[in-house]
């Protein structure tokens, strides 16, 4: 009782306010300058062979140029809104997924949680990546194949969240009254315990969107992903490696957006995380 | 008359939002004496009893004075100067006694570390010192509890070891966070009997903590009650039950089961929830839930006056105190 | 108790194993079909049938599934068709290679997540700590390729400090240990920091503090070893995502690893050789995970003693 009590006058009223209003600025001024250069300048997969390897401020060229004369601001800022409409889509695809089958799984019990569970298991043990290099040696690439292939992975710790909290709704209240009451089955689980599950769902969501990106990049890298003419910063950096002796920007720069963007999304997530004061060990 | 072992004047705690949780408490407790820090939950007293330590959690700011023995006047402000008395002069018992391990390490080890640390004893001084408080505490052979992990103990010895624990640097101050509820009521006056006899044997003072007025009254030589943060009444024991000068330490009195009562009336009950801090009411803070409350009440807070065994803040007290 | 508890992650590791084999034979018998994928799109169909029936792939897919659940169970993982060794030989010389370089990163990052950690709740809500709460997510939002790049860009390009590739001595593991390390640090150190604020905020910590101990006293010799158990079944999932870093490391620094094998086999449609890689990753996985759980009962004599 008395602890309860002193902990109470620990905690500020806007958790992670400070967190969320930094991420959402950066990320928003991200999006708004990619969007212009999808507008209003030219198509970044414009090649001039005279102009490779050109250092910043050169030519008109801020972040200077790759070995074949592509802009590499032009190119990171359409990058921007590639890697992040990959991740929405990612996300969303296996957010979907993962809500539908952990609650189904969580709600029944029995053999469909037991599945469950091993296929949580077999997630961590097996790397991600490791699986899309050995899913890129029979897919094609392609937006799709690689929104698909990320998403394949990615639905497990949302099904393992669902079912997590289900389990524990399942037993409270105002599930046996609605129970009682006469509601069916699926109306209990998608009109109480799927909504219960809403705001830890939605703060997982936002830190994954980092880890999406992160992944797409590392597949363009290594040339299992994204390729032109799709504008992929991971793509870009895999151009610079050859180059990284002799110009050093053409490697630099799309990972420094790599990275604000994803420092974005997370900051977002950590606000958010904060300001739902959900346990950092349910995230993990 | 035993000499005063503990003095607290005007403890006020702060909260960063600038709320008075705890205000203006004075204390004062004899050798050899137990005093009872009554009050419901949320009243303030865990927080009093542990800024007098100067363990009040980390963003609350403590004011005013403390004093052990007749040493000297130290400030509540600082907790650094007040943790020189920690572990020598003073000691904290907290409620729950499983709390008091590590649960990873063997109970001989705990028992010796502190005082070894804090340079009191040497090592053999202190396993000495150990062995004979456990035979002391009736734990049996203390070789044996030496090598046991907390987990091991059941829920009666861990309760004297964590005695054991608390007295072996032999504080002249001890506060007593009231037994936990978890415990079951024998285990709970099993616990309370042994703290009473290391007061009369050792003359240790001790502030025993409690919402239960009827283990208060049991143990206790004098009670001080407090209500939402504020001290209401002072006295001995025996007196204080026998004529309760404030309202509210009489409605306690009256909600407290008797068994000589009569049998088949209604147990009286406080009415009306306790403030919550920085929701005060205006006036006197117990006014709402006062069943003799005035006009007066609701728009003068009554000062606190203290005589020499009694003190009361009520602006109609029922029984006359002479400062 | 314990005894059953045990056997029961066994039991669970084995299905997973199991659950790694067949995620692998699914990959390269169902979804994709060597013999288009090996022979190109312009084979004519009875050239398809043929290496079909050449490599066994004819065969309806249960048999050959159970005939591939045999050779994985008698060590038997096929051959590489590009060097004709077995491809579980070709895993397992490279195994120690990645484990070297994945062990010392995991060291590494873990010392320093706990140094950092433990720093910052001491010194909880000072200026510092906040500064270091605040700074840290930046090595999150890293890829680990490019971390990598600037590290050679830095310490190898302009520097000259380490080596950027190859295998010859320690000092080329630095760059490399390093590019995996650090994006992991933040994840270490968020969960460190909330255990040992766990701890802290604990009983135990209050009691020891109104005994006068030090706060150093109680933060490292028992608020940090009250973490250990927690911490390594973190600790231990971590590894996963390590290998899966060291994947694309390997290929920046021409580290001799399984990293390195997989992309060369995965870039050369070596199926036998992923497969192996896949199934021998799980394997390690699930050892580790055992060995996990075996240091949270070393640790914590309420498993290890039990009640007397």
């Amino acid at each position: 009782m008395t602890t309860i009590a002193l902990k109470l006058f620990r905690t500020s009223k806007k958790a992670g306010s400070a967190s969320l209003r930094a991420g959402a600025w950066l990320l928003g001024g991200l999006i708004v300058c990619s969007l212009f250069a999808r507008l209003f300048l030219p198509d970044p997969n414009t090649q001039n062979l005279s102009n490779g390897n050109l250092p910043p401020f050169s030519g008109g060229h801020l972040f200077g140029t790759d070995l074949l004369g592509r802009d590499v601001l032009i190119w990171c800022a359409r990058g921007i809104t590639t890697s992040l409409s990959i991740g929405l889509a990612v996300v969303l695809i296996s957010a979907l997924v993962g809500v539908l089958i952990g609650a189904f799984a969580g709600y029944t019990g029995g053999w469909a949680d037991s599945v469950l569970m091993r296929l949580v298991d077999l997630q961590l043990a097996v790397p991600p990546l490791l699986i899309f290099l050995a899913a890129s040696m029979v897919i094609d690439r392609s937006i799709g194949a690689v929104i698909i292939l990320l998403a394949s992975v990615s639905w497990v710790p949302y099904a393992r969240l669902v079912r997590a909290r289900v389990l524990v709704e399942r037993e409270s209240g105002y599930v046996a009254a609605a129970r009682l009451a006469g509601t069916r089955r699926l109306g209990i689980l998608f009109g109480h315990l799927v909504p219960a599950c809403a705001t830890p769902i939605i703060v997982y969501a936002s830190l994954h969107i980092g880890f999406v990106i992160l992944s797409e990049s590392a597949l363009s890298f290594l040339g299992l992903g994204l390729e032109p003419p799709t504008v992929s910063l991971g793509y870009l950096i895999s151009q610079g490696r050859d180059q990284l002796t002799s110009a050093w920007w053409i490697a630099t720069f799309p990972g420094v957006i790599i990275v604000l963007l994803v420092v974005a999304t997370n900051l977002i997530g950590d606000g958010l995380r904060d300001r739902f004061r959900l346990d950092s060990g349910e995230m993990s | 008359m035993n000499a005063e072992a503990l003095r607290v004047e005007n403890l006020t705690v702060t909260t960063a939002a600038g709320i008075e949780i705890v205000s203006g408490v004075d204390l004062t407790v004899r050798e050899g004496e137990l005093l009872g820090l009554l009050g419901e939950t949320g009243a303030g007293k865990t927080m009093t009893a542990r800024a007098i330590l100067g363990l009040q959690p980390r963003g609350l700011r403590a004011t005013g004075r403390v004093r052990f023995g007749d040493g000297e006047w130290i400030s509540l402000a600082q907790p650094e100067l007040l943790a020189k008395y920690l572990g020598r002069t003073a000691g904290l018992m907290l409620q729950n006694p499983m709390g008091a391990f590590d649960p990873i390490k063997r109970i001989g080890p705990q028992l010796i570390e502190s005082v070894v640390h804090n340079g009191l004893m040497t090592k053999a001084e202190a396993l000495a010192r150990a062995a004979k408080l456990c035979r002391h505490l009736g734990l049996g052979d203390a070789e044996s509890i030496f090598r046991l992990y907390p987990h091991q103990l059941s829920g009666g010895m861990s309760q004297r070891v964590a005695l054991a624990l608390t007295l072996m640097p032999a504080p002249k101050v001890l506060v007593v966070d009231e037994p936990t509820s978890a415990l079951d009521a024998n285990l709970r006056v099993e616990a309370l009997k042994l703290v009473q006899s290391v007061a009369r044997d050792d003359g240790t003072a001790i502030v025993l903590i409690s919402h239960d007025l009827g283990l208060v009254s049991r143990f206790c030589d004098a009670i001080a009650v407090l209500y939402a943060g504020h001290l209401v009444e002072y006295g001995p024991t025996s007196e204080l039950l026998h004529v309760a000068a404030h309202p509210y330490t009489a409605t306690l009195i009256s909600c407290s089961l008797r068994l000589d009562g009569p049998r088949r009336t209604a147990l009286p009950t406080v009415g009306g929830e306790p403030p919550l801090p920085g929701h005060w009411p205006s006036g006197c803070y117990f006014h709402p839930r006062c069943p003799e409350a005035r006009d007066r009440c609701s728009l003068e807070r009554p000062t606190f006056v203290a005589g020499a065994e009694r003190g009361v803040a009520c602006h109609f007290a029922r029984q006359e105190v002479r400062s | 108790m314990v005894r059953r508890y045990l056997l029961s992650r066994l039991l669970q590791g084995v299905i997973v194993l199991f659950g790694a084999v067949a995620i692998s034979f699914v990959l390269t018998n169902v979804i994709g079909k060597p013999a288009d994928v090996l022979g190109g799109p312009y084979l004519t169909e009875e050239q398809r049938a043929a290496l079909n029936a050449e490599l066994g792939y004819d065969r309806p897919l249960l048999p050959r599934f159970l005939d591939y659940l045999q050779g994985v169970a008698t060590g038997n993982f096929g051959t590489s068709y590009r060097t004709d060794d077995s491809a579980l030989a070709l895993v397992l010389n490279a195994l120690p290679n990645t484990l070297v370089l994945v062990l010392l990163a995991l060291v590494v990052a873990v010392l320093i997540a706990i140094s950092l950690a433990t720093f910052s709740a001491r010194h909880r809500e000072h200026r510092l700590d906040r500064l270091l709460r605040r700074t840290i997510g930046v090595l999150q939002g890293m890829p680990e390729f490019w971390l990598a790049l600037m590290l050679i860009l830095i310490f190898s390009v302009q520097l000259a400090l380490f080596p950027s590739f190859g295998f010859y001595s320690p000092s080329s593991l630095v760059l490399p240990a390093a590019a995996l390390a650090l994006p992991l640090v933040p994840t270490l150190f968020r969960i460190f920091r909330g255990q040992l604020l766990d701890v802290l905020s604990g009983d135990f910590v209050e009691a020891m503090r109104a005994r006068g101990l030090s706060e150093r006293l109680i933060v490292y010799r028992h608020a940090l070893p009250n973490t250990t158990g927690p911490s390594a079944t973190f600790i231990a999932l971590q590894l996963g995502h390590l290998i899966g870093g060291s994947l694309i490391i390997e290929t920046i620094f021409s580290w001799p690893g399984i990293g390195n094998l997989t992309i060369s086999s995965v870039q050369a449609r070596d199926f036998a050789v992923v497969q192996a890689v896949i199934i021998v990753v799980a394997a390690f996985y699930v050892l580790l995970n055992l060995a996990a759980d075996l240091i949270v009962m070393a640790s914590d004599p309420r498993v290890r003693v039990g009640v007397s």
